[in-house]
């Protein structure tokens, strides 16, 4: 028997990695929805759930609300069929250099009317079918995106970790993570490792500088931890480097 | 009257009677400038002073052909140019065959050359014939004659020839691609994404960064805070992290003068909250000797063939660092950084023979070989004051304050050891011709860089824009923990 109360729950791993396939970043995917994603997750009874949101992640992120949540839903709006391929390739144009647009400021700087737009974005459409890059287009706002599974998350995943791990560390990252190397060493004459704040800790992990982060029993706030092998590998105190997962874990 | 000679100098008159040619081929052999003694045997039937300064010059193995556009074809500079190079590259005798032929102005240049050279002149007479007006010469100075060869013939050392010791070294390779992280994950990365034999590479070039890292901090002076004495520590680290150890000393002392250290350790507790969480800010102190720091790294990179192994260098460079308790932080950008061991061109033996062999002046040939080693902008090149060449040239600095540097701190540059004949041969000339230390060294010679590069034969490096500074410059160093080496760079 189907229950008169239905609790509807928003498939927040779905959205996260469909937006993250597409290169969506945070800004950007707060101005296509017009609200922050984080917002959202916090709004645990997800009463700030609009069908109009619901609309919009269905139309930016290319799912069906089957998928983001248990319920049907109106599909997005079909646009008209064709436009002065002029006015395609300047919206292009204007998308490539901004990114996304909001449908009001495009109509105020174009001095187009909503017809015009909707079918120059058709045409636009039309023209990149065949590139990895699409066009998302909601009530408020449109985008230009790339197409699910135009950037394999492989290569994502490494270019991502290159950008991380280019960034210089810090004095103070260094400081403690050199701290923890004594005690590595001479481990095996030691009962109780030294203790440091727990988020300190996670913060070193994240940089590659400590792994086995641990919470003491006693105190969830601090925690120990070892060196990174591949902080060890760099010292010459160790023979070789974590063999391949770069955050130890 | 002669100004009195400088010490070294002497005046000796060799007479050969007989015209001996057995005499003037022993002589010509002893011409061996890199051993240091120069031969001239003036061109015959030719009179002039300035002739004469064009024979020593190519005596020396300096091009003579392109002395009026280097602006030292006239008697004076040329003889200038002449006593600079034997300063720099340590010519001690100077031997002056057929010099009966030669005029009384002649004589009096060579006797001068020698006084401002610091050399043994041997003045070479072959036959009988004695003209009044050299006699008239040698009256006027200290002088001594002889019929001994073997009594001028000087010390024939064997020294290691150049191309002896490039023949012997081997050729370099290219380096594979090398990971762009930072100094906790290069070799981790390195060994993960290159094949064994490629990562050996690496990591051979690693190591002599570890290696020099280590032997540079061993014997360095400054010390870790971490070994000072517990009390001591305690009552430092009152000081903001960010004022150099030199600033924080001259603190401490006043205040152990001031307080007895029950008082201090009182004042220290009080000021770093003690029983509140340890702050790892409050432990870091900076590295004061920045000059020092500009040459190690700038030594170390000096010879580096490629942009990757200089990067490959730094990388273990920074793991010696951190062994030693410190945290060398490189710009992240070294992948398209400017400076030494980025974008110069290694200066070598071989390159200070091309520049000997392509140009006489020799301002013109040290500012190529800085805008080699330094990649420096011509404009920031030419400021450069002789002053801040040091004594034994094995350091260049560039005036503080410039684009992308802290106020009041100079960059200094290693120069390496093929390049420093050449500015000591700048700085001689300038002297000679009555500069002052305040005065700039290169300034006249950087508007002809690449014609001169191109008459050398030499490439010149890419400059560094002037709107972003050099790598090492941007690279700063922090005292971050306790070392992990014993000084002796043995594990603790």
């Amino acid at each position: 028997m189907t229950p008169l109360y239905i609790k509807a729950s928003i498939n927040y791993t779905l959205i996260r990695s469909r937006a993250a396939e597409m290169g969506l970043a945070d800004r950007t995917f707060t101005d296509l929805i017009g609200v922050r994603l984080r917002d959202l997750e916090a709004d645990l009874d997800q009463r700030a759930v609009s069908l109009t949101m619901l609309a919009r992640l269905s139309s930016v992120l290319g799912v069906t609300l089957d998928q983001l949540v248990t319920m049907d839903g109106e599909p997005p709006p079909a646009l008209p069929a064709t436009a002065d391929s002029s006015d395609a390739d300047l919206l292009l144009a204007l998308l490539l250099s901004y990114g996304s647009l909001g449908v009001e400021q495009l109509l105020d700087a174009l001095n187009w009317n909503r017809q015009r737009l909707a079918a120059a974005a058709t045409t636009a459409e039309a023209a990149i079918a065949a590139t990895p890059l699409g066009l998302v287009v909601t009530d408020q706002r449109i985008a230009c995106v790339l197409r699910p599974g135009a950037l394999p998350a492989d290569v994502r995943a490494r270019l991502d970790e290159g950008v991380r791990t280019r960034e210089p560390l810090q004095a103070h990252e260094i400081s403690r993570a050199l701290s923890l190397v004594p005690n590595e060493i001479l481990g095996r004459f030691h009962d109780d490792p030294q203790r440091y704040p727990t988020t300190s800790l996670t913060e070193l992990a994240d940089r590659g500088l400590v792994f086995a982060v641990t919470p003491c029993a006693d105190n969830a706030e601090q925690a120990t931890a070892r060196p990174h092998p591949d902080l060890m590998f760099a010292l010459r105190l160790s023979d070789t480097p974590h063999p391949d997962n770069p955050n130890g874990s | 009257m002669a100004d009195p000679p400088e010490a070294g100098s002497t005046v000796t008159v060799l007479i050969d009677a007989d015209d001996d040619a057995a005499v003037t081929t022993a002589l010509l052999d002893a011409h061996d400038p890199t051993a240091g003694c120069v031969v001239v045997h003036p061109t015959p039937a030719v009179s002039s002073t300035s002739a004469l300064a064009r024979d020593v010059l190519r005596a020396l193995g300096r091009p003579i052909g392109r002395l009026s556009d280097e602006r030292i074809s006239t008697a004076g500079p040329a003889f200038k140019a002449a006593a600079a190079w034997m300063i720099a590259e340590g010519v001690r005798d100077l031997i002056v065959l057929r010099a009966q032929l030669l005029s009384a102005a002649s004589w009096e240049q060579l006797i001068e050359l020698a006084r401002c050279a610091g050399l043994r002149l041997v003045l070479v007479r072959h036959g009988l014939d004695r003209r009044w007006e050299l006699d008239r010469v040698l009256g006027e100075v200290e002088h001594h004659v002889t019929k001994d060869l073997a009594e001028v013939l000087p010390d024939r050392p064997v020294p290691p020839t150049a191309a002896a010791a490039a023949a012997a070294a081997p050729p370099v390779t290219e380096l594979p691609r090398i990971p762009s992280s930072d100094v906790h994950r290069f070799r981790a990365d390195a060994w993960r994404r290159l094949p064994a034999e490629d990562f050996a590479r690496v990591d051979a070039v690693y190591e002599q960064g570890v290696q020099a890292a280590c032997r540079w901090l061993s014997s360095h002076p400054d010390r870790s805070p971490w070994s000072e004495s517990l009390p001591q520590r305690g009552v430092q680290l009152v000081f903001p992290p960010f004022l150099p150890p030199n600033e924080i000393h001259a603190g401490l002392t006043l205040l152990n003068s001031k307080f007895t250290g029950e008082v201090l350790r009182a004042i220290a507790e009080g000021l770093l909250c003690v029983g509140r969480e340890w702050s790892t800010l409050s432990g870091l102190h900076r590295w004061s000797d920045v000059e020092g720091l500009h040459r190690f790294l700038t030594e170390l990179v000096a010879d580096s063939p490629s942009r990757r192994h200089t990067i490959a260098r730094l990388r273990g460079a920074q793991a010696g660092f951190l062994l030693h308790g410190l945290h060398l932080a490189l710009p992240a950008n070294l992948d398209s950084a400017n400076g030494p061991g980025l974008n110069t061109v290694p200066f070598t033996e071989d390159t200070a023979a091309r520049l000997r062999a392509g140009v006489a002046h020799p301002v013109h040939a040290a500012a190529i070989a800085a805008a080699m080693f330094t990649a420096l902008d011509p404009d920031v090149l030419a400021t450069i004051p002789i002053s801040l060449l040091a004594d034994d040239a094995a350091v260049l600095q560039t005036r503080p304050g410039g684009i992308g540097q802290l106020t009041g701190t100079p960059t200094s540059y290693f120069v390496p050891a093929p390049a420093r004949p050449l500015l000591l041969a700048a700085r001689a000339f300038l002297y000679l011709r009555g500069a002052s230390p305040s005065q700039r060294l290169l300034s006249t010679s950087v508007g002809s860089l690449a014609a001169t590069a191109a008459v050398c034969g030499v490439p010149l490096p890419i400059r560094t824009p002037r709107i972003g500074p050099p790598w090492h410059t941007a690279t700063v160093c922090w005292w971050v923990a306790a070392a992990l080496h014993a000084e002796d760079g043995s594990p603790p």
